[in-house]
């Protein structure tokens, strides 16, 4: 919101005194209310917020939903989320009386920014690599994504490699730019074409299983051929480091899936399975696995038993997000598609919100509509899911990137 | 205090009862009775009327309680059991960035949900174990499965035992080259390029296992030395003569015993493979009219009988024409020396036995319920598939057609 302000042609001093006894008088508003749900800054109750909205209802991210919410946003975060929140007279609020928010969306699977490539391909195991080393944070791709209403990005390796680097998280800023806020996030791994191939280890999921077992007790598993390529004692050491923490592991079959959960699981990490576009073959399968699942690329062109996918999966608990996946497409039609194909309401939101943010480990940071968090707040004249529903107010960081009364 | 003691002792009955029907519901098996059908044993024996129970996953030659089933004129048979199912597998079937990769699991590279398994077990093939694909001198470890399941996939059988498959002939080597430019480009930038390389391999491993040679790279000798120490079947691919010479030279020199598989021109062997009492995974029979055969070999029509009369066990696989061709592979069995019994043995109970699968491929009390019921002899072409029991449970049922198909 501040940035959005247009610089003002009045002295500095005028304006920090005209701010001051506005904050003070808001802040005498604000004590007059007991339940005070708009009282920003109980630490500081000489400064007012920065935005406060009011909507019709609110999917918070984790699967509630609150009727008639007031949301206090100042300096970049929630502040305070309120059911019934009353706003004290003379307090400048954005009313929305009819629609439905719902936090800024997180795309857990993209390469957005990552000119160049995704793949360090010469060799099957570069845990080592960073997506966010090649990410542009100024990158063209980055204002259409934030248009589009998502806020928080995963900058992931690209499946070419079994062991194919370390994920990146990013979030959007007002102006369309970025930060990355997780350098070295998970470790990404690939037992799926294009990571098995015919000219390199392995070439098949049995392949890529021993080779990432004997990985991590820190041996080669190599070919034994003259001139096969040397392994590189970094990549084995990266990966016999390994112990626990979350994992991504781009899969596309239930079987692939099977050993992505058997494999690194078996060694302590928590794998999410990502990608999953032919895991319809038999969802109890994959549900049984117990993995959260991220199902990838859903468009107008994939089979009904696919997009049936995410509603399968959630009707047997699997935590499932969406994600766009492949450059170009709008993570809010795979929900929009998810949804007309039976996934619950419930888990709709969660599925493009919470849930990919707890997948890239920063669910304590965006995700939710909850005091703390990153304040990216969507508005819509009706259900996120709807594809006619309008956005009426998008913010982002906190600051008001669109607004249509 | 009685009438106490009694309304307790009633509480317990009642909850055993609803315990034990909760417990056969989670188990999804089903409790029938073949009553009056004709039941092939499996084990050779002649065909006799009976009646046969199945409960729990389990068979019992008697009656029981449960679905009765009785269509006139039918057979039941044990399901047959593909002993080398080479078609199922999800993308690649062998790990071919290496030579010898005795640390594959066959597990690994099958795609349970294959339309290959379904369609095997509508012509009556249970089990189906599965080799890694004879491209690698050593795939690795077997697999077995029930073929078929209602959840429309194959089942992994709990505690199969899992054999080493390697293989000699030209499978392994053709196509390679030597890498190149100090890099690799394919997978066919590998040894061996040729067949002697391939035995070179195979001697060089086992060599290793014992400790009379370093190992190459680092690989992982523990099968090896499990084949040695008797722990572990081997399985030798071999087909043509010099193969089979090869893989009995190679177990000769380094001591260890193997079931071969193909074994094409085993009749031109068959004296020294019957002293050995060398089990024989014999098949396909490819093409019937040329007798030429994969690898070079020439076929004969007689094989498996001149096999079998010489002192093998012998069993029929369908191998890489899929398992839905096990029971025409038995029918051709039935044309060149073998009688329908022993031809049924060949499919049922004899390939369990070499798999290590012993409760299985036959009909006999205790035995794992894996039979189907056929309209008339499961080996004549005009007999239909009327039902299919695996693992105990119902996956085809077209008994209501009656063995005239319905007309």
């Amino acid at each position: 919101m501040r940035a959005a302000r247009p610089a003002s042609p009045t002295p500095a001093i005028w304006r920090t005194t005209t701010r001051a006894v506005s904050r003070a008088a808001l802040a005498l508003c604000l004590a007059a209310v007991v339940a005070a749900p708009v009282a920003a800054r109980a630490d500081d109750p000489e400064r007012a917020a920065d935005l406060i909205v009011r909507v019709g209802r609110l999917h918070v991210g984790d699967g509630t939903v609150l009727r008639g919410a007031v949301i206090v946003i100042d300096e970049g975060r929630f502040v305070s989320v309120a059911e019934d929140g009353t706003v004290p007279p003379g307090v400048p609020v954005r009313v929305f009386a009819d629609a439905v928010a719902c936090p800024g969306f997180v795309d857990a699977v993209t390469q957005i920014g990552l000119d160049g490539g995704a793949a360090e391909s010469p060799e099957a195991r570069t845990p080592d690599v960073r997506a966010a080393d090649a990410f542009d944070v100024h990158h063209r791709d980055l204002r259409p994504v934030l248009a589009a209403g998502v806020t928080t990005i995963g900058l992931l390796p690209a499946p070419s490699n079994v062991a194919a680097g370390r994920a990146a998280v990013a979030t959007l800023r007002a102006d369309g730019s970025a930060a990355v806020i997780e350098r070295v996030g998970a470790p990404v791994f690939a037992l799926r074409p294009p990571a098995l191939r015919a000219d390199r280890v392995p070439n098949t999921i049995a392949g890529a299983r021993a080779l990432l077992e004997a990985a991590f007790e820190g041996r080669a598993w190599t070919t034994s051929g003259e001139g096969a390529v040397a392994v590189r004692r970094a990549a084995l050491d990266a990966l016999a480091g390994m112990r626990d923490g979350p994992a991504l592991a781009y899969v596309s079959d239930v079987e692939e899936a099977r050993v992505a959960v058997e494999t690194l699981g078996g060694r302590g990490l928590s794998p999410t399975l990502v990608g999953l576009r032919a895991a319809w073959k038999d969802p109890a399968a994959v549900a049984a696995l117990g993995a959260p699942c991220v199902v990838t690329d859903l468009s107008l062109n994939d089979s009904e038993a696919l997009l049936s996918l995410p509603a399968e999966l959630a009707r047997r608990g699997v935590g499932v997000s969406l994600a766009s996946g492949a450059p170009g497409r709008s993570l809010r039609m795979a929900l929009a598609l998810a949804v007309a194909h039976g996934l619950p309401a419930k888990d709709a939101v969660p599925a493009v919100t919470h849930r990919p943010a707890a997948v890239l480990d920063v669910a304590d940071r965006v995700g939710r509509v909850a005091p703390s968090l990153r304040a990216d707040l969507l508005v819509f004249s009706g259900e996120p899911w709807e594809p006619s529903s309008r956005v009426l107010l998008s913010v982002v960081g906190g600051e008001i990137t669109e607004e249509r009364p | 205090m009685r009438r106490r003691l009694a309304a307790l002792a009633c509480g317990v009955v009642v909850a055993a009862l609803v315990s034990t029907a909760l417990v056969r519901a989670d188990d999804g098996r089903d409790d029938l009775v073949f009553v009056d059908v004709t039941v092939l044993d499996g084990l050779g024996g002649a065909p006799r009327k009976g009646t046969v129970s199945v409960r729990g996953g389990k068979l019992a030659l008697a009656t029981g309680k449960g679905r009765r089933v009785g269509v006139p004129g039918a057979f039941l048979a044990p399901g047959f059991v593909e002993a080398a199912g080479r078609t199922v597998y999800l993308r690649a079937d062998a790990e071919m960035t290496r030579e010898m990769t005795a640390d594959i699991d066959a597990a690994d590279l099958v795609d349970p949900r294959h339309s290959d398994f379904r369609e095997g077990a509508f012509e009556g093939c249970t089990t189906v174990v599965v080799p890694p694909s004879a491209r690698n001198v050593v795939g690795g470890l077997t697999a077995s499965y029930h073929a078929w399941s209602p959840e429309g996939r194959a089942v992994p059988i709990a505690g199969a035992p899992k054999a080493l498959a390697a293989a000699f002939g030209q499978s392994p080597s053709r196509g390679n080259f030597p890498p190149r430019y100090g890099a690799t480009t394919s997978i066919y930038a590998r040894r061996p390029t040729t067949r002697m390389g391939v035995v070179w391999m195979l001697r060089q491993a086992f060599l290793a296992a014992k400790g009379l040679q370093p190992a190459p790279d680092d690989a992982d000798l523990r099968h090896y030395r499990e084949v040695l120490e008797g722990k572990r079947t081997l399985r030798f691919q071999a087909r043509a003569i010099q193969d089979l010479n090869g893989a009995l030279r190679l177990a000769d020199e380094v001591g260890v015993q193997f079931i071969a598989e193909g074994v094409d021109e085993g009749y031109r062997v068959r004296d020294a493979l019957g002293a050995r009492r060398t089990p024989a995974l014999v098949g396909p029979l490819s093409d019937i009219r040329t007798g030429r055969g994969p690898d070079g070999t020439d076929t004969a029509l007689r094989n498996a009988a001149m096999l079998r009369d010489a002192g093998c066990v012998v069993a029929l696989t369908a191998g890489d024409s899929g398992p839905r061709w096990l029971r025409e592979q038995a029918m051709f069995a039935t044309r060149y020396g073998f009688t329908r019994e022993q031809a049924l043995a060949a499919v049922t109970s004899i390939p369990a036995d070499l798999c290590g699968l012993t409760a299985r491929g036959r009909i006999a009390d205790g035995a794992a319920a894996d039979v189907v019921l056929w309209s008339g002899h499961p080996l004549l072409p005009s007999s239909r598939m009327l039902m299919v029991v695996i693992d105990g449970r119902v996956i085809f049922d077209r008994t209501g057609e009656g063995t005239d198909g319905g007309k």
